[in-house]
């Protein structure tokens, strides 16, 4: 009955990981929303990015930035998606209250942009 | 199932997946045969709950598994009593998820539930296979209650929201809509004792200008209560923009109303919406300067993080689709327009009292900023100064060790002058668009109320970036 441990990674660089990934998501919407002004979607998607991106800094350990290195990525669509394939890796055994919750955000966040 | 070689641990590993990408990939037109096999997914849930070891000392122990099979059994019932989604094909993925926890029950059976004398490490794997087991109910019950709305919102799409047989899966479905809302509440309080407690009794779903007033009024007190408690800048930035946001919403919500005849249209055109779009433009400029000021590991309120979630959640519910924003005639067949407004010109009036807050906020004495941001904000004003042939003052507005320990710093004068002058430019614009909003709520019989006067003093120059230029229309 023992549960596999079938990856061994380190939970708090995963986090960062998916909070580094999220905040550089917003920052592009962001551009992306001024460029395109008041009347841009993306306004609404870059603040649901931010969100997520604060629900999965408050695991982020705090002498850790949850901002820098910034991810290479450049597509806000494959940022989010690489934050959710992270999110695979996290643990749900009790040991992070409250992670079930960001998996339902981010995996909605993700959902949401690539309908 | 023979042949499954799989054990306890890789068979749940395997139903939290297939639960992840159920959510991913569900759609409204699952949802007949999702509601189906539902029953059968908890049912096998609380079989293998059962065939676990009960062990008194463990926290993931309880009723709540009894709680949510309960439930499930009732919302079952409630199908058959009003035939819907009546007979018809099952959903492979649910009934994947449930035949991991079938097998999973099988392969657990028969060993010592009641021993006193498991080892803690089995003690604690036990209390993780639970754990993962309420997980995978949670997100699967967040994936089902989505594709239910959605199809919910596909029906009133396609054949209006007036009660008729062609319809009735709109009333149906809200039902089962709000039992798996309570199902995925209760799973998702057993599951996060930390973020799900600020959750908790807070996770609503009224539908529209219900669900929009609520998050409107969650939001406005949750944002004087965060900014009071700690005014830092990374509050200040969630404020921003999510007011930034909700002007831009108003405008597109409100231009839906115009079109359908609910609003005076000259008023709003040339009013109302430059007034919004004026304030949203504000609104952004403060979001960019507190989140470069922010301290990077300053961490935003929970609760101020949710309310802002919700009202996003809120507004999108009624004006966008998918990741575009809806069409005026869609967003007019969502809600009823006329409260929707109602609720909009609130948030208006609160607007105002969210910019001054923030001017407040801006002016305490406590707020400090992050060396590296202001140094990055004054070479963004000299690089604009020399593009545009301006003069610009040299001097460094932080000091350089400061710049290089990444040092938090007391805002000098010409960042507080900086700031004052974006906290007045937001609130003059939330007044304007006040009276604005005023004037367009008499004037459905075509009186406009004057707006108010536009702000004579000159900006602090460095508080302007080069682009976007802040958004006076002409």
């Amino acid at each position: 009955m023992r549960t596999p441990e079938v990856l061994h990674v380190d939970t708090d660089e995963t986090i960062t990981a998916i909070a580094r990934l999220l905040r550089e998501a917003a920052q592009q919407a962001w551009k992306r929303a001024d460029r395109e002004g008041p009347d841009s979607p993306w306004h609404g998607l870059g603040l649901g990015i931010v969100v997520v991106a604060a629900q999965a800094t408050e695991f982020v350990p705090a002498d850790v930035d949850p901002v820098e290195p910034v991810p290479p990525q450049g597509d806000i669509g494959r940022l989010v998606c690489a934050a959710d394939d992270l999110a695979l890796d996290l643990p749900v055994d009790g040991t992070l209250p409250g992670i079930s919750e960001l998996i339902v955000a981010l995996t909605d966040l993700r959902r949401e942009l690539t309908q | 199932m023979t042949g499954d070689e799989r054990s306890v641990g890789e068979l749940l590993l395997d139903a939290d997946f297939q639960a992840r990408t159920l959510l991913l990939d569900v759609v409204g037109d699952d949802t007949p045969a999702l509601l189906r096999t539902w029953g059968e997914v908890v049912q096998s849930a609380g079989e293998l709950w059962a065939g676990l070891p009960q062990l008194s000392s463990s926290p993931a122990d309880g009723a709540t598994m009894q709680q949510l099979e309960t439930m499930a059994r009732g919302m079952h019932r409630h199908q058959l009593a009003r035939n819907w989604p009546g007979p018809g094909e099952l959903d492979q993925r649910l009934r994947g998820i449930a035949e991991n926890f079938v097998r999973a029950a099988e392969l657990v059976d028969g060993r010592d539930r009641a021993r006193d004398t498991w080892p803690p490490a089995v003690r604690a794997d036990v209390d993780a296979v639970k754990m993962r087991v309420m997980h995978t109910l949670y997100v699967a019950a967040h994936g089902v209650g989505v594709a239910v709305h959605q199809h919910i919102q596909d029906t009133e799409d396609r054949f209006g929201s007036k009660p008729s047989l062609n319809n009735r899966a709109v009333a149906r479905g809200r039902d089962a809509a709000a039992q798996l809302e309570v199902f995925e509440q209760l799973a998702g309080a057993h599951v996060g004792t930390g973020f799900a407690k600020v959750m908790r009794g807070e996770h609503r779903h009224a539908v529209g200008a219900d669900r929009l007033y609520q998050a409107m009024a969650t939001w406005d007190v949750q944002a004087h209560r965060s900014i009071a408690a700690a005014p830092t800048a990374t509050h200040l930035h969630l404020v921003a923009r999510t007011q930034a946001f909700l002007s831009a919403a108003t405008a597109h919500i409100m231009d839906a109303a115009v079109r359908t005849q609910q609003l005076d249209t000259d008023s709003f055109r040339h009013q109302l919406r430059p007034a919004l779009e004026s304030t949203h433009t504000s609104w952004n400029l403060v979001a960019r300067r507190c989140e470069q000021i922010a301290d990077r590991r300053d961490r935003p309120d929970v609760t101020l993080v949710r309310a802002a979630g919700e009202l996003r959640a809120a507004i999108t519910e009624v004006g966008y689709d998918k990741t575009a924003w809806a069409r005026p005639s869609t967003i007019a067949s969502r809600v009823d327009l006329d409260a929707t407004v109602a609720t909009l010109h609130q948030g208006i009036a609160a607007a105002v009292e969210a910019a001054v807050m923030t001017r407040d906020a801006l002016n305490d004495r406590r707020m400090t900023g992050s060396a590296r941001g202001i140094a990055d904000w004054q070479h963004e004003y000299l690089d604009a100064a020399a593009a545009n042939c301006m003069r610009a003052p040299i001097a460094s507005w932080v000091d350089a060790g400061d710049i290089a320990h990444g040092r938090q710093v007391p805002l000098s004068r010409a960042v507080r002058a900086a700031l004052e002058d974006l906290a007045e430019a937001v609130t003059d614009d939330s007044r304007r668009t006040m009276a604005s909003a005023s004037g367009i709520r008499q004037t459905v019989t075509m009186a406009t109320a004057p707006a108010a006067p536009i702000r004579y003093k000159a900006p602090t120059p460095w508080a302007q970036p080069v682009r976007p230029q802040r958004g006076h229309t002409p």
